[in-house]
């Protein structure tokens, strides 16, 4: 038997190893080639992944919609409405890659008959065959596109999510965790994701170890992002190399970073064994090759011709360059914005793969319960091995009624190790298994922990195989209601950030005390009769379904509760008998192809609140611009209509929470009317450094057929009249009428001969106002007291933030001339009723010097007004110094 | 075929667990959800439209009726039609000139055959050396639960033909006694 590891990671990754490395760092390229698993096409120029064309969505956004004629089962107390929670928070997940040009949204409801032009993605509820849950995946032209790279790829022009009619089998219940990572992983093959062996979201599920708290792991941000970078994926690094083995490239292995108590990444090998994984976080890794399981379920890749590339046979388990255990491996070297080259492991073939599929069990309630990933509590008399903590684990591969020859385990970076004689296989209805009985270092931490298994034969490496952990498993125990639309929950084992979810929708926490066990909570909106779940969950991945049965009712159901698997029953509200939410009108209730305008939405029974209402209309061809909630059943929608729209007639919906109304075939799409005016719903400050469209300012509206030759163009803001002072068909500039207030306001446009379609424009608040300049000794800044370069200034203003709210200075920029600056400090100061703040910066040589230089402070990019202050030379003069030349 | 854990363990679908996209069906279960059952040579396929969907028609020369009136196709979503391609991990594909046995479904509602559970219903037919014919399908890699919710591990299949039309033959016997002794 192995011993468990005495020497943490740090200790492995000695500087002399890392002198020996022969890894070269080389900058990033701009368009990283394909490392992920993707959908993959082999062709002449290179590899082509099935992906959307961030060109043909609009904003760049994939709109999810999801059939009106959803599930017809259900488990008691689920409901439509919290199927369509959890389908939304999906959604969210995929659109919170910060990594990832491509953004994710739901639109609601659909009638699947609506046609459509627009790319975009579909949930379905259909009469799946006995046996089958759900499957998922992209629709794509059959042929290539270009890239503006010149890159090719194969665009997604639709993609699906179908799942069974009947939510009482898995993965339903909705309200349980498992509908939700389901709905992650099916809607992460339909952006174009195949599966992962880092027990990722795009794991198989067996080996899937991500969470509600920590749904997307760096594998799957890495795999989207290869497909649709921005900017961000920069900050991280990239690994090549190449798997070899019988001197020939290895097709199809998985190669996997590995670190301690991190995600792992990975890649897949092209045809000739070379290998690119992208979007891995700056560290040191060890890094293995293995050959996908042989229930590996991907789908080709494919060849030119149509035909499925096959794989490359068997070959063994190895770490770069050649160890068979992560201490021995040598550390590679990742840093932002560089390639870590040269990674390069001669594998040996074999027959098969011998070990796969692994899964670690941990236990509550006396063996009672069980859960994998294994969420295991750090022990602190660990170090006693007849206080050492079980698990169990499973593997395809131990054998049957065999003792596990030979098995032993390595836990990387220190925190846990195997106790003396800590591994016992076992035997259970002709399966073996391994129980592994753990110690933990007092440096323990919570976080993942991998597993690797080692037999004389072969080495299998489980990523995040368990999850440590500083507590056990949340709970709740109680809902009350305080008569004023809050609820207090109470239950134990919470952490400071923990969650309350009401079946799929968190619950907004007006407060928590994780000690005491009680939170006062606003539910999310509810529907009429409808029964909640309510599940705690904590930032560690668990939640309160682990030790609180997730079917309620059946538990409830049983005489005496707790349940015989040692499950008490999970905690419910019930919403009571509420009025039904429907839509009252729709104006206007057509559109032509190619239009702006607003949607005037009126309704009964909602409770809309800015920012989580959602308003669909029922095809990808409308795009939700902006959505204004004028009153809980008011609401005003900017919408685009794409140009190359389908004619359609489509379904509107509303949903708020668990509140949801549709109005079918309420929408209709006619054709596009040519010479129509179509102003874009927004603002744009006209004047140098400023930011904002506030009453008075001079801002540019952008369009077009604008104007028309011979015509002036009238528009009104909020029925006022404003004046124009520059006009073509593409661009107005104009003055926002002062006086107006803040808030939403109607715009209409008169082009001169044609009325555009009323749009809703917001008007910001007045900006801040510098009222004082001042240098670090008190003094004004004046033209005969000018700054000058070096000197630390203060700047006084009013309007700027709100009393009482401390502003962490990075959010603070100061502009002189042009040129920016941070601010060091920010301070609050009331005088009277008046809110004064004050930020400090310092110039410095780039400083235009000037009698005159515009001065303006930004809070989160929002400008203040302008303001002028006298910068001279260190010699008291405001000429700027010639411009040098040079003679390269 | 379900791995029970230990003996001091009980699987149960925790709000934790993995997710899933299959339900582990048995060969009886599968014979008794089936709505036909045949043993069966793929002899073309082509790919259409069936409202959003892709499906693949495999068109079946049919040498054996185990259950059910035969069937002269199965569809499986995913394939290439029209210019598009539409592509569906964990859906098998059939090879045009192989045999194998199809436990078979037709939804009431659209009138398509599918596959009772995907690659679980899809046995490659196999003649061997000894003269014997054995029926096989591959492990299955797509998330699997069991009827109560719980998650599974899939095991591969192989057993004689001849055992598994008698199984086949049994469960419908007794399914059929069952509705018969309902009557």
């Amino acid at each position: 038997m192995r011993r468990g590891l005495s020497r943490g990671a740090l200790a492995r990754f000695r500087p002399a190893k890392l002198a020996a490395l022969a890894v070269a760092l080389l900058t990033v390229g701009p368009v990283p080639s394909p490392a992920y698993y993707h959908f993959i096409h082999y062709l002449k120029s290179g590899n082509a992944p099935e992906k959307f064309d961030l060109s043909a969505l609009p904003n760049k956004t994939v709109t999810f919609f999801v059939s009106e004629s959803g599930p017809t089962t259900y488990s008691q107390n689920d409901t439509f409405n919290s199927v369509l929670s959890q389908i939304q928070q999906a959604t969210l997940v995929w659109n919170g890659v910060a990594s990832s040009d491509l953004r994710v949204s739901f639109g609601g409801l659909e009638n699947v008959a609506t046609p459509q032009n627009t790319p975009g993605g579909d949930v379905l509820f259909e009469d799946l065959p006995p046996g089958v849950e759900g499957f998922g995946g992209p629709t794509t032209l059959a042929s290539p596109a270009t890239a503006a790279n010149g890159s090719q790829f194969f665009p997604v022009v639709r993609s699906v999510v179908h799942l069974s009619l009947n939510l009482t089998l898995p993965p339903g219940p909705s309200y349980d965790q498992s509908f939700l990572m389901t709905t992650i992983h099916e809607m992460g093959h339909a952006l174009g994701l195949q599966h992962t062996f880092t027990s990722a979201s795009m794991s198989q599920a067996t080996t899937r170890a991500t969470t509600l708290s920590h749904p997307v792991s760096a594998d799957d941000a890495a795999g989207i992002s290869v497909l649709y970078p921005n900017a961000n994926f920069a900050q991280f690094g990239s690994i090549t190399g190449k798997i070899t083995a019988g001197g020939k490239g290895v097709h199809l292995a998985s190669v996997v970073a590995i670190q301690s108590g991190a995600d792992a990444v990975s890649a897949v090998t092209n045809q000739d064994g070379s290998f690119r994984m992208d979007g891995v976080p700056a560290g040191q890794y060890a890094i293995y090759v293995h050959t996908m399981p042989p229930d590996a379920d991907v789908y080709g890749p494919w060849n030119a011709d149509g035909t499925v590339a096959a794989p490359s046979g068997a070959i063994n388990s190895l770490f770069y360059p050649a160890a068979k255990t992560f201490t021995q491996a040598t550390p590679v070297s990742v840093k932002a914005g560089t390639v870590s080259s040269g990674i390069n492991i001669t594998a040996v073939t074999r027959a098969s793969v011998p070990l796969y599929d692994g899964q670690v069990y941990g236990y509550f309630n006396n063996y009672a319960i069980e859960i994998t990933p294994a969420f295991v509590t750090i022990s602190a008399n660990s170090a006693n091995a007849a206080n050492a903590t079980p698990v169990v684990a499973s593997l395809v591969g131990l054998g049957s009624n065999e003792p596990a020859t030979g098995l032993s385990v390595e836990m990387p970076g220190g925190a846990v190790s195997i106790a003396s004689n800590g591994i016992v296989p076992f035997t259970a209805s002709g399966f073996t298994y391994a129980a592994l009985y753990l110690n933990f270092a007092a440096t323990a931490q919570p976080g993942p922990q991998h597993i690797i298994f080692d037999t004389p034969d072969y080495i299998y490496v489980l990523p995040s195989a368990m999850y440590l952990t500083q507590n056990g498993p949340p709970t709740v125990t109680a809902v009350t209601s305080n008569g004023d639309g809050t609820l207090t929950v109470t239950g134990t084992n919470w952490a400071t950030a923990a969650l309350l979810y009401f079946d799929g929708l968190p619950a907004t926490i007006v407060s928590l005390d994780p000690i005491g066990g009680s939170a006062v909570v606003v539910p999310p909106a509810g529907a009429n009769g409808q029964q909640s779940t309510l599940t705690a969950y904590n930032p560690d991945g668990q939640n309160s379904q682990i030790l609180q049965s997730a079917d309620p009712a059946s538990c409830q159901a049983q005489a005496v509760p707790p349940s015989p698997l040692g499950q008490s029953c999970a905690v419910t509200y019930s919403y009571g008998n509420l009025p039904t939410p429907a839509i009252a009108s729709i104006t206007p209730s057509s559109l032509p192809a190619g239009a702006e305008a607003t949607i005037d939405i009126t309704s009964t029974n909602f409770s809309f609140t800015p920012g989580l209402t959602t308003i669909g209309f029922g095809t990808t061809d409308i795009t939700v611009q902006r959505i204004f909630v004028l009153s809980p059943n008011h609401a005003q929608v900017n919408v685009s209509v794409s140009a190359t729209a389908a004619l359609s007639t489509s379904d509107v919906s509303a949903i708020f929470g668990f509140q949801i109304a549709t109005a079918p075939a309420a929408f209709q799409i006619t054709p596009q009317i040519t010479g129509f005016p179509t102003p874009n719903p927004s603002l744009i400050n006209a004047s140098a450094g400023l930011t904002g469209s506030y009453a008075g300012a001079v801002v540019s509206l952008y369009g077009t057929n604008l104007a028309v030759p011979d015509a002036m163009p009238s528009i009104t803001i909020g029925g006022q009249a404003a004046a124009i002072f520059y006009a073509s068909p593409t661009q107005i500039n104009l003055q926002i009428p002062a006086g107006l207030p803040s808030g939403p306001a109607i715009m209409t446009l008169i082009n001169g001969v044609r009325i555009a379609y009323p749009i809703t424009v917001n008007i910001d608040p007045p900006p801040a106002a510098i009222t004082a300049i001042q240098d670090s000794t008190g003094a004004y800044i004046s033209g005969a007291n000018p700054a000058r370069d070096g000197e630390v200034l203060i700047i006084t203003l009013t309007n700027f933030a709100q009393a009482g709210v401390n502003i962490n200075p990075n959010r603070v920029q100061a502009s002189v001339g042009g040129v920016n600056h941070n601010a060091s400090q920010v301070t609050e100061t009331m005088a009277g009723s008046v809110n004064y703040s004050q930020v400090t910066f310092q110039l410095n040589a780039n400083d235009p010097p000037g009698p005159s230089e515009p001065l303006i402070v930004y809070l989160d990019g929002f400008s203040s007004y302008p303001a002028w202050i006298s910068l001279a030379n260190p010699d008291g003069t405001f000429t700027s110094p010639p411009a040098s030349t040079s003679t390269h | 075929m379900k791995r029970v854990i230990g003996p001091i363990l009980v699987l149960w679908a925790c709000g934790s667990a993995a997710a899933t996209t299959l339900q582990q069906l048995s060969v009886d279960q599968m014979t008794q959800s089936a709505t036909a059952i045949v043993r069966a040579r793929v002899t073309d396929s082509s790919a259409s439209f069936t409202g959003s969907t892709i499906y693949t028609h495999y068109k079946l020369q049919v040498s054996e009726v185990w259950k059910g009136a035969g069937a002269a196709e199965v569809m499986l979503p995913g394939g290439v039609a029209g210019g598009y391609r539409q592509s569906f991990p964990g859906v098998p594909g059939l090879q045009t000139g192989s045999e194998y046995v199809l436990f078979l479904w037709t939804s009431p509602s659209t009138g398509i055959t599918h596959l009772v559970g995907f690659s679980q219903g899809l046995f490659n037919v196999v003649p061997q050396t000894d003269g014997s014919v054995q029926a096989s399908r591959p492990l299955i890699g797509e998330g699997m639960v069991d009827a109560r919710g719980r998650f599974v591990k899939d095991q591969p299949v192989q057993m004689q033909l001849t055992n598994m039309k008698a199984q086949v033959r049994t469960a419908n016997g007794s399914k059929e006694a069952a509705a018969g002794a309902a009557k």
